[in-house]
This record gives C-alpha cells, structure tokens and sequence, in this order.
C-alpha cells in the first residue's frame, strides 16, 4: 500500500508494519523523557511485538518496550503496512 | 601563497542560530559568575534551555536575580519561536547530528532486515503465547532446584549426619573430650543445625544457575514485558517485575533493586510486595516439608506455594492501591530491552558462586549463631532431673519458651512446641526453620551417631559411591523436566528419623490431620514476617512506617491464610 499521509498513535499500527513519527502529544516531562530514549520526529520505527499492554518498538537498533497509553501520545504515519 | 588554517572547533555541531545564539550569551553569562563556575558554562546553558527542574534552581539559587533574568529572556526569546517543543527541539537536533555521522559512515540496507533477536520476539513475546512460554520457563526452574537437586541434597544430608558426625565424634574421643556436652554441641548444635541448612546448598546452586542463565540471555527483560500486563493486576507495571524476580532470590537485594522504579510510590508498593516472592532461603522447608508429607508430588506441591505467594501479592497489591496509595497514580512504563545474547559459562558458573556462598557466609555466622543458642536452649533443663547436655527435649527450656508461642498456632493445626519454636527462630532467617527443626526432632533420635564403628576408608568408600549414585539419580531426573519420568520410585524423604518425628508431631497437634497442617505451616512459612535482613532492607529504603506495615501485616495475612488452609481443609473432609 502507498503511504497514508493522515497522522494515527502508534498504539494503532499493525505488527510488523513500519511507521514515521511525525509528532508527540503529551505532557512536557513525558515528551522530554521521549525523545531522550530516542523517539524523535521524523524517526522511522516498527513495532516487533504486542503483549496486551505495551508494545516493543524497533527504534534503530534499540528495541523500546512502551505502554499503551504513550504510544496513543506517539502521532505517525504509516509507510509500510505489516503483514496482518 | 598563504596557507590558511583549518579552523578548529571546539564544538563540532552547533544548534539552530536562534538557540545557538541565545547559548553563546547565556554560557557567557554563566562564565561570568563565579558561583556558577563549577559547571561548565555551555552545558549548563544547554541544560536551562532543555528546562532541566534542578539545574534551573541550581541556577536560581547560586547565580543570582540577574542571572535568572536573563535567562527568563532568553527563553522567552525562543519560546516566540519555538513555543512549549524547545527542549524537543534540542534534543532532535542532536539525535539529527547523530544519525547524520551514522548515515555518512555506515552503510545499511533500506529496510532493516528483522533480526534473529526479533524473530525470537515475535514468538517469546507474543501477545497470547508469552505468558504460558514464561510459565513453562518457571515450571522448568522448579523443576531443576526441586527433583534435579534432591539425590544431591539425600547425599550431601546423610554424609552430614552419617561420616562427618563419626569423624567428629571419634576426633573427640581421640582428644578426650568424647561424650560430653561439647560432643552433644558440634552434633546437635552445629552439625544438626548448620548442616541441616548447608544440605540444601544444590537445591540453591540449580536456582541460580536458572536465573543467571535467564539474566545472562536477554529472556529476564521479555519476562519484564510479558508480564506487564499481570503486573497491572498489582498496581505496578513491567519494570517492578525484575525487582519481583530477584525476590525469588532473596529478598534483601530486590528490595534494593526497586531503586530502578521511577516514583516513590512504586518502590515502596514493589518493596512491600517482593517479600510474597517465595525467596530462596523458604526453599528449602519446603522441599523438606514436601518431601516427607507429598512425596509423590513434592514439585507441584512447592510450584503452587510460589503460585500461591504471587496470587496473594495481587490481592495485597490491589488492597494497598485502593486504600494507602489512592491517591497516587502509577508512572508510565518504558523499558529497553537488549538482544538476546548467548550465556557464558563463566559468568554463570560466577553468578552461581557469589550467590551461593554469601548463603554459606550466612550459614557460618548468623545460622551458626542462632543454632548454638537454639542449642543451649535444648540443653538446660527447666523441668525434670535432665543435666545439662543431657536432657529430654521436652524439659528444655527451648521447649518451655515455645510452649508460649503454641496458642497463636493451634487453629493453624501446628500448635506444637517444635513447629511455633521453628517459626519464632525463622524470623532470623527462614532457612532456620529447618536447622531448629532437624536440631529438635534430631536431639530425639538416638541412633543419629550411635552407629556401629567404621573405618575411615569404609566412610570415604560410601561418601564417594553415595555421591555417584546421586550423580546418576540427577541424569535420570533430566528427562523429567519435560514429563519423562524414569525414575519410578520418588527420591527418599530427607533422614528418615526426621521424617517420622515431624510425620507424628504434626499428627498429633492437628488430630490426625498432618498432612493438612503441613500444608497450612508451609502457606504460613510462605507469607510470614520477613527475616530481619529483609526487615532492614526495608527500613533503610522506605523508613520505619513502611517496615512496620511489613512485618505486622505480614504476620496477619499468614496467619489468616494458614487459619482458611487447615480449617477450610477440615470443613471439606481433607
């Protein structure tokens, strides 16, 4: 599939499927904390796996676990779709 | 021809002009201030800039209102620009440099390929399999410190009680110290005591090398992610889960090892809860427990006990959020997680022997110490005509003291002097329990080092071939890890002598319902105060308030589980 231009959270990427982040909504300290780990705009990133409660993220070479409610504040758009 | 010399920078990247003028002024300012000078000037600005809460009170409170004031200008300079995303922005552009020097000298494929640690991940991981594949690992864990472990502990055990007692005993009788009261202390003190504990030592080396073996890889942080989703159900996320898992270790480092956790209200909550995770040290009463009372399923007997131990931490865990901790919510969860790697054998075999002999350290002083008062307890005489060293266990002041305790542990079913007695010198350290046990029971049994006389050679003949066939029995229990059972008998309860006395005591205090009471005294060996090193741990890391709630709740939450264990169990005709 081509690219969706339209921004969604990360928490509702497939798996598998590769992402771009383009923006974060959250609270300062969060947003800090964030992109301190490495989750920066423009950052390509794909999510390997879902446990029912937080994601793992690949980010480079970094494997990130994070909960549900940070990947809602993480804003992407899809590049590649996951095989689902 | 002039040469013109390549300009070096001490700053090889510099930020947007904006914020990188706004820098140069503000690091010259800083400069400027000697109160100030003890950071470096330019990082200091970055980090004011970045919004950094301690460096800006740092900045605050040492440079002064003018200082502050030009510093409140420049960010509100760039907040025209930039608005609330400055730190962001910051930030971004030093990962931008990053990448920018890693795509200039690396080459990669367009797509990252997805790694082995990644394909791992996608089963390990999974949102449905992950948690019985992390329930599998544990039942193998058990498995390896329960039956893989026990012909080791049988032979460790009888060369304790049988040729090392006779040595000791006939080294005395050479020095014409044999028979007295010194006898009766290194055979029914040290001996019955420390060894009776240090017999468990293979039991704790296969626990170790099970969680080495699970930190070493990589698996220990994908357990953290799993069961992030259980550790809701305690009020806590994925990353007080290592804290937990170290608890089944021991207590004391986990409640350390909440230092990781990001609030306050998260490590004193996992602290509170890490003494549910059945440690090491309550291992092994239960393999001796389970051994003489549930022979045939000694595993699953002791895998619900740690079952039991965690269910009971989500119940407290989920009591606590509603009532102390109501107020406070929990922080976000974030973990890195690094690729799986392959073990070294050596840095297991290490990890196995600290762990292990800071248990033997334990078992020289303060086991040690705590079985040679036990020890005199049993050897005065309050009743009776016994002499010293040479009195019935019942008239020894031991007795007497835990006689006091009894009523607090009838309606558990184990209202005997020996069990409350055991109970009471457990709060030393748990593994005690079996030392003050094998020390009472043991003190009963005559034929302990009464035996025939026998060679040296004879000895070191049975030491060797006794070690040989535990070997064997070890190689044969393998296969059973994965439901292939060869051996068809199960492994002999530890020193037959005590296992007859605690069968009949536990008999009696409970009318006829030991099995039963045994269990009841394991749930309550499984949930009671924690040992005083824990205690301190705990005081040190949450104060005093939050120590005491630990061990007064403790204390209830075990009695009343081991009071629904025994009489429940009764009210259903067990």
């Amino acid at each position: 599939m081509k690219q969706t231009s339209h921004p969604i959270p990360l928490r509702f990427v497939q798996q598998g499927a590769r992402a771009k982040l383009v923006g974060i909504q959250s609270s300062q300290r969060m947003s800090r904390r964030l992109s301190e780990l490495g989750f920066v705009p423009g950052i390509e990133l794909s999510v390997i796996a879902d446990s029912g409660s937080a994601l793992m993220i690949a980010l480079g070479d970094s494997r990130m676990a994070i909960e549900y409610p940070l990947a809602h504040a993480l804003l992407v758009t899809v590049v590649e779709h996951g095989a689902c | 021809m002039t040469t013109v010399a390549a300009p070096v920078s001490p700053i090889p990247f510099r930020y947007p002009s904006p914020i990188e003028l706004e820098l140069e002024q503000l690091a010259i300012l800083f400069a400027q201030t000697p109160a100030l000078a003890v950071y470096p000037a330019r990082w200091l600005a970055i980090q004011a800039l970045e919004g950094d809460e301690t460096m800006l009170a740092e900045i605050e409170s040492r440079g002064g209102s003018a200082v502050t004031a030009a510093l409140n200008a420049s960010l509100e300079r760039l907040r025209a620009s930039y608005g609330d995303e400055l730190d962001i922005v910051i930030v971004d552009h030093r990962y931008r440099f990053v990448h920018d020097v890693a795509t200039r000298a690396m080459i990669r494929p367009a797509t990252p390929p997805a790694t082995l640690s990644d394909r791992i991940d996608r089963i390990v991981t999974h949102r449905w399999f992950g948690i019985p594949i992390f329930l599998a690992v544990m039942w193998v864990v058990f498995k390896l410190t329960t039956d893989v472990a026990a012909p080791l502990v049988d032979w460790l055990d009888s060369v304790l009680s049988g040729p090392i007692s006779r040595w000791v005993v006939a080294l005395l009788g050479m020095v014409g110290a044999g028979g007295g009261w010194f006898e009766s202390l290194l055979i029914d003190g040290v001996i019955a005591g420390v060894g009776g504990v240090l017999a468990f030592v293979p039991v704790l080396l296969s626990l170790y090398f099970a969680l080495a073996l699970l930190e070493d890889s990589g698996y220990m942080a994908r357990a953290a992610f799993v069961m992030d989703r259980v550790m809701r159900l305690f009020g806590l996320h994925g990353k007080s889960f290592l804290p937990m898992i170290v608890g089944f270790g021991c207590s004391v480092p986990a409640i350390y090892a909440t230092r990781t956790l990001d609030s306050r209200r998260d490590r004193i909550l996992t602290g509170l809860l890490v003494p549910f995770m059945s440690c090491s040290a309550r291992l092994p009463v239960y393999v001796l427990m389970a051994m003489i009372f549930f022979p045939a399923q000694a595993g699953q007997v002791i895998f619900g006990l740690y079952l039991t131990g965690i269910v009971v931490a989500v119940g407290v865990g989920a009591l606590l959020r509603r009532t102390l901790f109501l107020r406070q919510p929990a922080t976000p969860f974030v973990l890195e997680l690094p690729p799986y790697r392959l073990p070294t054998l050596r840095n297991i075999l290490r990890q196995m022997w600290e762990r292990t002999s800071a248990f033997v350290r334990k078992a020289g002083t303060i086991i040690l110490a705590t079985s040679i008062v036990v020890w005199l307890l049993l050897a005065t005489p309050v009743r009776g005509d016994g002499q010293f060293a040479d009195t019935p266990v019942e008239q020894s002041a031991f007795a007497a003291l835990a006689h006091a305790a009894t009523p607090v542990f009838a309606p558990l079913g184990f209202g005997n002097w020996e069990s409350s007695g055991a109970l009471v010198t457990g709060l030393i350290a748990k593994e005690v329990v079996v030392g003050t046990l094998t020390q009472v029971y043991v003190g009963n049994d005559e034929t302990a080092t009464a035996g025939d006389p026998v060679s040296l050679s004879a000895d070191v003949i049975e030491i060797v071939s006794g070690l040989g066939a535990a070997i064997s029995d070890v190689l044969r229990t393998l296969p059973g890890i994965v439901g292939i059972n060869l051996n068809a008998t199960p492994a002999e309860p530890v020193n037959t002598g005590l296992a007859t006395a605690i069968q009949a005591s536990l008999a009696t205090s409970s009318n006829g319902h030991g099995a039963l009471a045994a269990l009841a005294f394991l749930v309550f060996v499984l949930l009671y105060t924690p040992c005083v090193a824990t205690l301190a741990a705990s005081r040190h890391e949450f104060g005093l308030r939050w120590m005491l709630v630990s061990l007064l709740g403790q204390f209830a939450i075990a009695w009343l589980a081991a009071l629904i264990v025994f009489q429940g169990g009764l009210m259903l005709g067990v």
